[in-house]
């Protein structure tokens, strides 16, 4: 059975947008197809004429263009204000890590500084339990620890103000 | 020897030195397309100079675009561009729409463009005029049946990329184009008679 083509068809294969068997049908039909020969032909008159028009953009647009181009060049590219939304929540983000992260280092460090120094290592000459009744930093007293507490507290405040800078 | 080569180059490589700092890799992008992409931004909008600035808005938010990475190198350029030209021109639209503002009408665009180029020869003449002619036609077209026709015969993309842009499907776009073209015939030859009827009228 032969194939009817219809208009959409015959606007495909001029637009080069039909398979190729599909376009040997059509060559094909268009011979012997009175009918199909004239909308054939209406058709490609009206895109022949359609493809006279064109225009050009003026030399100032395409001037302003380059120019744009030239002098952005070295630019940052701005982003939308949704990016810059983001952006700014997310180093917000990394700003608050590095805050904890700086601050939870500063304490571990001055409680082991704190514990090697008070404490008696293994390697010590005496035995732990002889150390014990004499050794003088062990003898705590309850100034003593407030003292030491609000060193570290301060310690830790300065240590948050300057990694808040 | 350096240019020639570029000038050869494909799209997507063009776009690649650009993004490395080459900006005559923009040029030849412009050089290729601009005749394009202004045809058919002046054929939606029909107002050369309206047409003129949103040329300049397109090509200058394509820039940003690729700069910024947001150029998806799988897709072809020109129907991208296109795509932005389409959304600036619908913005453009709706501002007009919101705050209308009075313009002259265009009987002189075409004296414009023949008094810019040099050695205008009578054939040119001819050809302008021919060209005023046919994009008048087109302008007389529905909007939706003038948009299938701009995008599949000045700006080259394929019935399934207008589907996809304008959110139908590809027989509707195949069935505008259709009506386009028989219109834009029924148009020409209403004017042809009116044309003929006016000579006889004259004498």
């Amino acid at each position: 059975m032969k194939k009817k083509f219809t208009d959409e068809d015959i606007i495909r294969f001029l637009f080069e947008e039909m398979n190729p068997s599909e376009s040997e049908l059509l060559m094909e039909a268009l011979y012997r197809d009175e009918d199909l020969w004239k909308r054939y032909e209406s058709f490609q008159n009206i895109l022949q004429d359609i493809k006279k028009v064109s225009f050009e953009p003026s030399e100032g647009s395409v001037l302003r263009v380059r120019k744009f181009v030239a002098e952005t060049r070295d630019e940052q590219v701005k982003p939308d204000d949704s990016e810059s939304l983001n952006i700014s929540s997310f180093s917000f983000g990394i700003h608050a890590m590095l805050v904890t992260v700086a601050t939870l280092f500063a304490v571990v460090t001055i409680l082991t500084t704190y514990f090697v120094h008070t404490i008696p290592s293994a390697d010590s000459p005496m035995p732990l339990m002889v150390e014990w009744k004499e050794d003088p930093l062990l003898k705590w007293e309850p100034e003593s620890i407030d003292q030491q507490i609000e060193e570290i507290r301060s310690e830790l405040e300065e240590i948050k103000f300057s990694s808040a800078l | 020897m350096e240019k020639a080569l570029i000038k050869k180059s494909q799209d997507r490589d063009l776009i690649k030195g650009f993004i490395a700092g080459n900006d005559s890799c923009f040029d030849i992008l412009i050089s290729r397309y601009k005749s394009k992409v202004f045809t058919t931004i002046y054929l939606i909008v029909k107002d050369r100079c309206i047409a003129e600035d949103l040329f300049q808005d397109v090509m200058i938010k394509v820039v940003r675009m690729i700069r910024s990475g947001k150029y998806n190198e799988e897709g072809k350029f020109l129907p991208w561009v296109i795509r932005i030209a389409r959304n600036l021109a619908i913005d453009h639209f709706r501002k007009v729409q919101r705050n209308p503002i009075q313009r002259e009408t265009e009987d002189f665009d075409i004296f414009n463009s023949i008094q810019r180029s040099e050695g205008s020869s009578e054939d040119k003449i001819i050809r302008e005029e021919n060209a005023r002619y046919i994009r008048e036609l087109i302008q007389r077209l529905p909007d939706k049946q003038r948009e299938v026709l701009i995008m599949r015969s000045y700006a080259d993309l394929s019935f399934k990329e207008i589907a996809s842009l304008t959110n139908v499907s590809i027989n509707t776009a195949l069935g505008r184009m259709r009506y386009a073209l028989l219109n834009l015939k029924k148009l020409a030859q209403e004017t042809e008679m009116r044309h003929n009827y006016e000579e006889k009228i004259h004498g």
